[in-house]
């Protein structure tokens, strides 16, 4: 695959930089024209990724959050999210509707849920005290006109 | 986020505007809650029209507002023409919670008959 183009934006794991985050993936792939629909989806599935590295990875710590993009054979967007918190454990578990080790808080345990239905592939590799990467891919439509 | 309260002879509605994530979720949860817990309502309506932006913190946001309300027995209701956001809601099984309204027909046909 081609590699169009490539960014990464490192911060802080504080949850202010969640819409941060939002607003660089969606400038980032500005560009490609993307549809109203893909953008939010894009946009939600990183905030999801982000806030799970702020709230899970690091909870309540402070750490670096690494959010990286690329475009790949124009248009295939590929969105990397990584810290070095805590990790996954168990992360088939991890990933059913409704799982979420922080109940107490109120999260809802659909943030891999929203992140495989919003993007067309996710996959996530994590360590226990080493850290967690998701990369998630979507491939925007063609404007055909 | 902003959040905006509007009351008529117990029934609440609560406006949501701006973007909701898991960042701004931790105030609106203190400012819903604490409203919530000073009244009794016979109905409360999430009016989220005016959300640009809501990930799946938005699920706990409403959760916790129906563990409060169920104290007082309130009928909920969760009204949004934004089809990701219906998504996010249905994908966790709001619809079990609370009423969801998807169009502004539907609204105002529930709101109408709330008044009487
Ligand atoms: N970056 C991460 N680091 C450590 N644990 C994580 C991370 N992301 C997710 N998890 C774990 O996976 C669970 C499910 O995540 P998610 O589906 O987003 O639900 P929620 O965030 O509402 O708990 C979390 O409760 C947490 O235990
Ligand atoms: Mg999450």
């Amino acid at each position: 695959m081609e590699i169009i183009n490539e960014m990464r934006v490192m911060f802080l794991s504080k949850s202010e930089n969640e819409s941060f985050s939002r607003v660089a993936a969606a400038s980032f792939i500005s560009p490609l024209d993307p549809t109203v629909s893909e953008l939010v989806e894009i946009k939600t599935a990183v905030s999801e990724a982000v806030s799970n590295a702020i709230i899970h990875g690091y909870d309540g710590t402070i750490g670096v959050v690494t959010l990286e993009m690329r475009i790949l054979d124009t248009r295939t967007v590929e969105i990397t999210v990584t810290d070095q918190g805590k990790g996954i454990p168990d992360i088939e578990k991890a990933k059913e509707p409704l799982f979420t080790t922080k109940p107490d808080e109120e999260r809802a345990g659909m943030g891999f849920t929203v992140m495989e239905t919003f993007m067309d592939s996710m996959e996530i590799d994590s360590a226990p005290d080493k850290g967690t990467r998701i990369m998630m891919k979507k491939s925007l439509t063609t404007d055909l006109t | 986020m902003d959040i905006l309260f509007e009351e008529t002879n117990q029934i609440l509605t609560i406006f949501l505007s701006g973007e909701l994530d898991h960042h701004n979720c931790i105030a609106a949860k203190d400012r819903i809650g604490l409203k919530l817990s000073m009244g009794s309502y016979h109905k409360i309506l999430y009016h989220l029209e005016g959300l640009t932006f809501m990930d799946s913190s938005g699920i706990g946001l409403i959760a916790n507002g129906c563990k409060i309300a169920s104290v007082f027995d309130a009928k909920v209701y969760l009204y949004t023409e934004n089809e990701k956001h219906l998504k996010i809601f249905t994908m966790s099984n709001m619809q079990e919670l609370v009423t969801l309204i998807s169009s502004r027909k539907e609204l105002d046909a529930v709101w109408k008959s709330s008044m009487k």
